[in-house]
C-alpha cells in the first residue's frame, strides 16, 4: 500500500525547495523529502543545535518556512532508497520501510566533493572541502589545528577565511589552476555576480590579513604520517597540472582538505533509466533534459548539481523552472514569470559555463597515485591491482569492478569508480563515455533487514 | 582541536567511546564529537588501517562506528545522545 | 556492405557463461581449435551474478553423477587454471522446519548414499551443534561436507583465459546471428564485431547460450523448451565471518552463504518470474530480508547493500538439455541448466570436448537429450 503524491521531490537542498515553494504554491500536492535530519542541502545547511544561523542558513530556514505555509509536506531523516515501476518511490526513514507513488518525480539530490588519490590520501586528517564545511556548518567545529586546503576554485578560498575566523590555523590553499589571467576574457558572466565577487574579495583579505599563503598553480603531491596526517609534499604545477620534479616542499600538517570540484548525485536518476552524456566540464554524467528541464523519462524532472554542477542559486532557478512545468502538467496555473526567469537562468549558465572553463581540475591531478595507493577505499583495492585488471581484458569500469572488487564495497564505487574509469580509458585509448560507469541498483544506500523484513 | 563560539554550545552530555565516558554537546554527531577531543581515527579496514572522516556527508562510508552494539553506522550522519555507546569498528583480518 | 572476415575453427562456442568458457577451455587444451563468441561480455550474465554454490546434495537423481564428477574437477581447478577461483568445501546445509520436509530430506539422503555421495542427516540437536547460528524454526537438516562454493566471476574469467593460453581465440560484444546449415550439417557460424561481419567455416558448434540459446537455435529448426527466470540476489554490509556453509531452506524461500569479503549473499529460492527483465520489485526484496532474518537471527541487524537479479533457463523437467540434436549434426546444445548449473559447468565443457574429440563423453548424456521432450 503507497501513499500517492502529486508531486516527489528528492533532496531538499536550494533546488528542491525551490520547486516545491513553486508547485504547492500553485496548488499542487507536494512531497519534499531529504536524506539529513534537516533539510538545506549543503548549500542551506543548518546547524543541528540552537546555535546562531549565518545569513545562508537564515534564508534556508526562511524558504522552508514558506515552503510548509504553501502547504507542501517535508520528510526528512528519510533515505529514497529505490523506484519501481510507475513511479513508486521506496522511502526509510524512523519509520521503517514505507513507498510512495508520485504522478511526477523532481530528482534535485545534489552532488558531492570529488575525491582524487594519491599516496597517503587514506590517512586520518585527509578530508573533503565538504567534510569541512558540514562541520562548520552544522556544528561550529574546525576538524584540526593546521589546515592546508588543496583543489581548485573560490570555494576552498572562502572556506579558507571561515576557517581562519573560526579560529583554525590554515597553513595554506593550493590552488591548481592558474586562472587570474584568463578570468578577465568572462567578464559578461561576472557582471552581476556582486555578491559571489564580493565574499571572494572579503575572503582573500582576510587570508591575507592572516598571513595566510594562497599558492597559485600549486597542488598537492602526497601526504605522510605513521596514523594520520603529519605533513604533506606539495609542489608548482605544469601546464598539465602534474607535479614539477625537484621543486616540492614539504608543510607540516593535521589536516588536509580536497577542494577539486564536485561530482553529480546521479544513482537514483540513472536507476530510473534517464538517459545521461558524458559532460565533464558539468562534473561527470548528467541527465539529458527538455527546456523545462524534464528527462527522457516521462515525468521525471531533473535540477541543480544532479544535472550538471553549477551552484546554489542555478539550483534554485531550474527548481522553480521545474516546479513551474510540473504544475502545468498536473493542471495548475502557476504565477511564474517564465520568461524572467529563463532570463536570470541564462546569465547563471554563463557563469557556470565560466566557472568550469576556469576551475576544472587538471589532468595532472589524476596522476598523483602510485600503483601501492588504494584507490578503492571501501575494498582497500591498488592501483596496481586495477591496472593488472585492465592489462587482462577489463575494458570497463564495470569488468574492473567484477575482477577486483574495487567498487563493489559500502560507498558502491562513489569515491573511486571516476578514479578507476580514468584508468581504464588512459591504458586502453577508450573515451569515458565507452569505458562507462558501474550500474546502480537498489538499495541506494544500506537499508536494514530488520526494518524491509517488517510490513509498516 | 579548537572549537570556536563555545560560549554558545548546547547542553553537555555524556557519551561513552570504547569504555570510557566523553563530554559532548546536543547538536554534534558522533564524528564531530569525537574529532572535538582530538581523535582522528575510530575504525581500522581489513589491513588494519586507521581511518576516520573523509566526506563528511554519508556517502564515503569509511567514518564507520558501532552505536549501541550496532555496526556500520556513519559517524558523520549520527547525532550524540546522553549515554551512547560508541565502539571502535575494528574490521581487521589480514 | 559491411566489411566480411572469414575465418575457421574446428569449434565454435556461442555463449561467454561458464558451461561456454569450460567448453572452450576443456576444447583448447585438448589442441582443437575454438573461437568463443560472447554477445556482450564473459561471466556477464548468470554466471557473474550466481550465489556461488557448487552444490552436490539435492539434485535430480540424473544429474547427481555429472555434479559428483565435477566438484572432482572443481578441486583441483584454482591449481590447473593458475588462479585463486575462491574455491572451498564450506559444506552445503539443506533445512527443514517440518517433518514433511524431514522425511523427504531423509529419502534423499539414503538414495544419495547409495549413489556415493557422502550426507549426513542432522536432527535438531546435531543441527545445533553443528550450525549454532542458525534460527529456531530449523527442526533438522541433511548436510553434505564435500560442497562448497567458489567466486562466480573469477571461475569464469579463469575458465576463459586458460582457454586462451591454450589457443582458444575469444571475441566479445560479438553477437552471433547465423548458424548456417548445409545437408542437414553446420557448416558456418555469422556473427557481428562492432562494424564488422565475421563468417566462421567450422563443423562443429556448441550452444550455451543460456536463456538466449533458444531464438538462435530456432533459426536452424531446433526448438529448444526453455523458459528465462529472474533470480534475485541480495548482499549485506560485511560482517565478521560468521558461517562458512551454504544453507538453504525451501520452506523459508531463501538460500544464503557468506562470501570471503564477509558479505552475506541471500538468495530467493522459489519466486518464479517467467521474464527477462531484470529489475527487481520491492515485494522480493522485502522477501530475501525476512528470510535472512530467520534464517540467521545474528543478521537481524544488518543492512542489505545491493541487490541484483539474473537470468536463469528453465526446462519443463528442471535438469539441462546437454548433448547432439537429431536435426543438425555437429550441433551442440548446453542450455536448461535451470538455476543450478553453476557446480556443473566444469563437468558440462569437459564432457561436451570430449563428445567431440573421442567420439563419445565418459558419463552418458542420455538423459539430458533434448529428444526427452518428445512432443517438440
Amino acid at each position: 500500500m503507497s501513499e500517492q503524491v502529486e508531486l516527489a521531490i528528492v533532496g531538499a537542498g536550494p533546488g528542491g525547495l525551490s520547486a516545491a515553494l513553486v508547485a504547492a504554491q500553485a496548488g499542487v500536492q507536494v512531497l519534499l523529502i531529504d536524506h539529513y535530519r534537516q533539510v538545506g542541502g549543503q548549500y542551506f545547511r543548518q546547524p543541528l543545535s540552537s546555535l546562531p544561523l549565518t545569513t545562508a542558513q537564515r534564508q534556508g530556514a526562511a524558504l522552508r518556512q514558506q515552503v510548509l505555509e504553501a502547504g507542501a509536506k517535508i520528510y526528512t531523516d528519510t533515505v529514497v532508497w529505490g523506484i519501481f515501476q510507475d513511479r513508486v518511490l521506496g522511502l526509510y526513514s524512523p519509520k521503517g520501510i514505507t513507498y510512495v507513488q508520485a504522478q511526477v518525480i523532481i530528482l534535485a539530490t545534489g552532488a558531492y566533493d570529488r575525491p582524487i588519490a594519491f599516496p597517503g590520501w587514506t590517512l586520518p586528517g585527509v578530508m573533503t572541502t565538504g567534510a569541512v564545511q558540514t562541520l562548520l556548518k552544522e556544528q561550529r567545529l574546525v576538524p584540526g589545528q593546521r589546515v592546508l586546503l588543496t583543489g581548485t576554485g573560490p570555494l576552498q578560498l572562502v572556506l579558507a577565511a571561515e576557517l581562519v575566523r573560526a579560529g583554525a590555523k590554515v597553513v595554506a590553499v593550493l590552488e591548481a589552476n592558474r586562472f587570474l589571467g584568463r578570468v578577465f576574457r568572462y567578464t559578461d558572466a561576472l557582471w552581476g555576480q556582486w555578491g559571489r565577487l564580493g565574499e571572494a574579495s572579503r575572503s582573500w583579505l582576510t587570508l591575507q590579513l592572516q598571513r595566510v599563503p594562497y599558492r597559485m598553480g600549486w597542488g598537492i603531491v602526497s601526504v605522510e604520517g605513521a596514523r594520520q596526517v603529519e605533513r604533506a609534499t606539495i609542489a608548482p604545477l605544469d601546464a598539465q597540472g602534474h607535479p614539477i620534479a625537484g621543486r616540492e616542499e614539504k608543510l607540516e600538517c593535521d589536516t588536509v582538505a580536497l577542494g577539486y570540484g564536485f561530482i553529480p548525485f546521479n544513482t537514483l536518476a540513472r536507476l530510473l533509466g534517464v538517459q545521461h552524456v558524458w559532460r565533464p566540464e558539468l562534473g561527470g554524467e548528467v541527465p539529458i533534459r527538455d527546456a523545462h528541464l524534464q528527462t527522457t523519462v516521462p515525468q521525471v524532472y531533473a535540477v541543480g548539481d544532479c544535472a550538471g554542477i553549477g551552484g546554489a542559486r542555478l539550483a534554485q532557478l531550474e527548481g522553480q523552472v521545474a516546479g513551474y512545468a510540473t504544475a502545468i502538467h498536473l493542471g495548475y496555473r502557476p504565477t511564474t514569470d517564465l520568461a524572467a526567469l529563463n532570463k536570470a537562468l541564462e546569465h547563471e549558465r554563463r557563469f557556470q559555463k565560466m566557472y568550469h572553463a576556469l576551475f576544472t581540475p587538471p589532468p595532472g591531478v589524476y596522476a598523483l597515485s602510485h600503483d601501492d595507493t588504494v584507490i578503492c577505499r571501501c575494498e582497500e583495492i591498488t592501483q596496481g591491482e586495477i591496472r593488472r585488471a585492465i592489462a587482462s581484458g577489463a575494458h570497463t569500469t564495470n569488468e574492473v569492478k567484477l575482477l577486483t572488487r574495487a567498487g563493489m564495497g559500502n560507498c558502491q564505487g562513489r569515491m573511486c569508480a571516476h578514479l578507476i574509469a580514468r584508468w581504464v580509458a588512459h591504458e586502453t585509448g577508450r573515451s569515458l563515455e565507452q569505458v562507462g560507469g558501474l550500474p546502480p541498483r537498489p538499495p541506494l544506500f544500506p537499508v536494514p533487514v530488520a526494518d524491509l523484513g517488517r510490513k509498516v | 582541536m579548537s572549537r570556536n563560539l563555545t560560549h554558545l554550545r548546547d547542553e553537555t552530555i555524556t557519551i561513552i567511546v570504547d569504555g570510557a565516558p566523553i563530554i559532548a554537546h546536543r547538536g554534534e554527531t558522533v564524528a564531530g564529537a569525537l574529532l572535538a577531543t582530538g581523535r582522528r581515527a575510530w575504525r581500522y579496514t581489513r589491513r588494519g588501517q586507521p581511518r576516520g572522516l573523509f566526506c563528511g556527508i554519508g556517502v564515503c562510508f569509511d567514518c564507520l562506528v558501532t552505536v549501541n552494539g550496532v555496526p556500520n553506522v556513519r559517524a558523520c550522519l549520527t547525532p550524540v545522545a546522553e549515554g551512547m555507546v560508541i565502539q571502535t569498528q575494528n574490521e581487521t583480518s589480514e | 556492405m559491411k566489411p566480411l572476415r572469414k575465418m575457421e575453427a574446428q569449434v565454435v562456442v556461442i555463449g561467454g557463461g561458464i558451461v561456454g568458457c569450460a567448453s572452450a577451455y576443456y576444447l583448447a587444451r585438448r589442441g582443437i581449435k575454438v573461437i568463443l563468441l560472447e554477445k556482450d561480455i564473459i561471466s556477464g550474465q548468470a554466471s557473474g551474478r550466481n550465489g556461488g554454490g557448487v552444490r552436490q546434495q539435492c539434485r535430480d537423481r540424473r544429474e547427481r553423477p555429472l555434479a559428483i564428477a565435477s566438484v572432482k574437477l572443481w578441486e583441483h581447478l584454482s591449481s590447473e587454471l593458475d588462479v585463486d577461483i575462491e574455491y572451498r568445501q564450506g559444506g552445503n546445509i539443506r533445512l527443514a522446519t517440518n517433518e514433511e520436509r524431514m522425511e523427504a530430506l531423509r529419502r534423499e539422503g539414503d538414495e544419495e548414499l547409495e549413489d556415493g555421495l557422502n550426507v549426513e542427516v542432522w536432527n535438531r540437536d546435531e543441527l545445533r551443534r553443528r550450525a549454532p547460528y542458525l534460527g529456531d524454526v530449523f527442526i533438522g537438516a541433511k548436510y553434505c561436507a564435500t560442497d562448497g562454493t567458489a567466486n562466480p566471476i573469477l571461475t569464469t574469467r579463469a575458465l576463459a583465459w586458460a582457454a586462451q593460453r591454450y589457443g582458444a581465440h575469444i571475441y566479445t560484444h560479438t553477437p552471433v546471428h547465423t548458424i548456417h546449415v548445409s545437408d542437414g550439417r553446420v557448416v558456418a557460424v555469422g556473427a557481428y564485431d562492432g562494424s564488422d561481419e565475421i563468417w566462421i567455416e567450422t563443423p562443429w558448434v556448441i550452444n550455451a547460450a543460456g536463456p538466449w540459446a533458444p531464438s538462435l537455435s530456432q533459426t536452424i529448426g531446433v526448438p529448444v523448451p526453455v523458459e528465462p527466470s529472474r533470480s534475485v540476489i541480495a548482499i549485506t554490509q560485511r560482517r565478521a565471518p560468521l558461517f562458512r556453509e551454504f544453507i538453504s531452506s525451501h520452506d523459508l524461500g531463501v538460500y544464503a552463504r557468506q562470501a570471503r569479503a564477509g558479505q552475506v549473499h541471500v538468495g530467493g529460492t522459489n519466486i518464479p518470474a517467467h521474464t527477462f527483465e531484470q529489475d527487481v520489485p520491492a515485494p522480493v526484496i522485502e522477501h530475501l530480508a525476512r528470510g535472512i532474518a530467520q534464517m540467521v537471527p545474528a543478521l537481524k541487524n544488518a543492512n542489505f547493500l545491493r541487490v541484483w537479479a539474473g537470468t536463469l533457463e528453465m526446462t519443463p523437467d528442471k535438469i539441462p538439455i546437454l548433448g547432439p540434436v537429431d536435426q543438425v549434426q555437429g550441433y551442440l546444445l548446453a542450455t536448461g541448466f535451470s538455476g543450478h548449473g553453476f557446480c556443473l559447468g566444469p563437468i558440462a565443457g569437459k564432457l561436451l570436448s570430449e563428445l567431440i574429440v573421442d567420439g563419445e563423453p565418459s558419463l552418458s548424456l542420455h538423459a539430458f537429450r533434448l529428444a526427452r521432450f518428445s512432443s517438440i
